[in-house]
């Protein structure tokens, strides 16, 4: 075993016989591209939602909501995609959601939300997980694409413009998702769950 | 005479740099000014219900397009329900609200159920959610 295991090593150290190092280097170079591009089409297919609604529980629930709202159906024809909302965008934070999502997996091998019935019983769980991630990141998703340094708050309602003013001078500590959940699905029973930031708006 | 012609090459741009940032009269059109408002406005030329009715439920001034109203939650009463914070400026629910026909106070989170575009409706200009728009969702069961 051992000199069987020392045979290879030495082919494995020895210099090639056959192929020039310009040719070894270049192959290398070749094939670590097509590697790492193949890598990066299976991640990004994950990234697409027809892959998220690929499995009955994404599909039947919050994607069947998400058509109801204006992320999806506006006067402008913008719209959010659930990895924009759900996937850091930053590739560091996207393999450590992708990590996360393995048990995703686990959860459809054992149906852990399989009915209508599951997905309501699990679904306060489920959101309280996202209001931490979201809370955690300073609602990083949201700030994708809105920011409150580009709001024009003249042209919000009264109440958006009093509580974003407060929001963005710092008056009050908030972020996005402290003041807006439930903006993309259905909310589960909210009661014992703020929905405004600690300390009042 | 060679030497000469660079430099009225550099006096030209200084000219034509200074000529561009010469004060224009026209000039303040292109920076934004305050914007006066434009979100979406209540309908005042049709009179809110209350003036003409006292009994009737006042219309409502602001959008709800897609405010969540079912037996899980209701959106309404973020702001007006009872714990909803007094600085949204959103009047709270009158205690009417809360009380059962009998007149006796309806059980913690009863107001939840309440159906409140049954009797509001939202009179808006423009972006208002007309009663029965896909946007309110599917009800629940
Ligand atoms: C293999 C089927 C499947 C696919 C594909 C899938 N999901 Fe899920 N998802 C599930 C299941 C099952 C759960 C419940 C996991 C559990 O039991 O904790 C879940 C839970 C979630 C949750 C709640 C997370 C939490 O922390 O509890 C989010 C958010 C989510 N999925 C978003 C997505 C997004 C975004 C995509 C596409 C990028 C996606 N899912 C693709 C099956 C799937
Ligand atoms: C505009 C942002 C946004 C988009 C787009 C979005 N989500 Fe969500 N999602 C959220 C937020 C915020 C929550 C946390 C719960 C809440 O506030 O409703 C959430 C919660 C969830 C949950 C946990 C269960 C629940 O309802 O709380 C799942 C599962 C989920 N999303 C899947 C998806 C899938 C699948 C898509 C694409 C079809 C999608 N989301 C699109 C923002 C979004
Ligand atoms: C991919 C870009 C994108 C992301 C990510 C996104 N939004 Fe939006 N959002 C939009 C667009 C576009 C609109 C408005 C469309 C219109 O009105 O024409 C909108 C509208 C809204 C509105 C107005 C709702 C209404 O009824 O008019 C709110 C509130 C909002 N987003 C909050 C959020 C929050 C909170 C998040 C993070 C959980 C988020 N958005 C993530 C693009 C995005
Ligand atoms: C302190 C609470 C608070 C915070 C923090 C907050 N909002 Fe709002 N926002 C509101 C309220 C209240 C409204 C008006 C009611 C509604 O549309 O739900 C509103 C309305 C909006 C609207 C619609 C404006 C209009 O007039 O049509 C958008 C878009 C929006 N918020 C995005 C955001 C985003 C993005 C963030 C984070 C950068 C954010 N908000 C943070 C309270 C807040
Ligand atoms: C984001 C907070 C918010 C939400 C959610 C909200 N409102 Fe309001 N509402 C207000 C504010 C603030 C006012 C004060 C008037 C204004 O906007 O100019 C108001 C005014 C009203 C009024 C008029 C009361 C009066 O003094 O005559 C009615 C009726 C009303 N809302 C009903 C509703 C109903 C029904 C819903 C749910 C479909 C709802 N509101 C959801 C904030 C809210
Ligand atoms: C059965 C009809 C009915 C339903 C359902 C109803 N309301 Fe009312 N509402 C009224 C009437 C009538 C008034 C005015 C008389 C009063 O004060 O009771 C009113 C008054 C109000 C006011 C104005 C308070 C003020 O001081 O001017 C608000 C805000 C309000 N309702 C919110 C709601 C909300 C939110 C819901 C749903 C949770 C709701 N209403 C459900 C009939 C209704």
């Amino acid at each position: 075993m051992r000199r069987w295991l020392s045979r290879y090593w030495h082919i494995f150290r020895s210099p090639s016989l056959h192929f020039s190092l310009g040719f070894l280097v270049l192959g290398g170079f070749i094939s670590g591209i097509i590697f790492w591009g193949g890598f990066n089409t299976a991640m990004e297919y994950t990234n697409t939602e027809s892959f998220c609604i690929s499995c009955h529980e994404m599909q039947d629930n919050v994607y069947a909501e998400l058509k109801y709202t204006v992320h999806y159906h506006n006067r402008s024809g913008v719209r959010a995609t659930c990895s924009d909302c759900h996937v850091p965008h930053e590739w560091t934070n996207k393999m450590g959601r992708k990590m996360e999502a393995s048990k995703e997996v686990w959860g459809k091998i054992f149906g852990t939300i399989n009915t209508p019935e599951k997905f309501a019983d699990k679904r306060l769980e489920m959101a309280e997980r996202e209001w931490r991630r979201l809370k955690a990141n300073d609602s990083l998703e949201c700030r994708n694409c809105h920011e409150f340094e580009y709001m024009d708050f003249s042209r919000q309602t009264p109440v958006a413009q009093r509580m974003h003013e407060k929001a963005f001078s710092g008056d009050i500590e908030a972020t996005c998702i402290d003041c807006h959940k439930g903006i993309a699905h259905r909310l589960p029973d909210m009661s014992g769950v703020p929905l405004w930031p600690d300390g009042e708006p | 005479m060679m030497t000469l012609k660079p430099l009225a090459c550099a006096l030209l741009m200084t000219l034509t740099t200074m000529m561009a940032h010469a004060e224009d009269p026209a000039r303040h059109l292109d920076q934004p000014g305050p914007t006066p408002m434009m979100g979406p406005e209540e309908d005042r030329d049709h009179s809110r219900l209350p003036a003409d009715n006292p009994l009737g439920a006042p219309t409502i001034p602001h959008r709800i397009t897609g405010h969540q109203m079912d037996r899980q939650f209701n959106r309404c009463l973020s702001c007006h329900g009872r714990e909803a914070p007094p600085q949204l400026g959103a009047r709270p629910m009158p205690d009417s609200h809360y009380q059962d026909r009998d007149g006796e106070s309806r059980r913690q989170g009863a107001a939840n159920r309440l159906p409140c575009t049954a009797c509001h409706v939202p009179q808006m200009r423009g972006s208002g959610a007309p009663l029965g728009h896909p946007a309110t969702g599917p009800r629940e069961p």
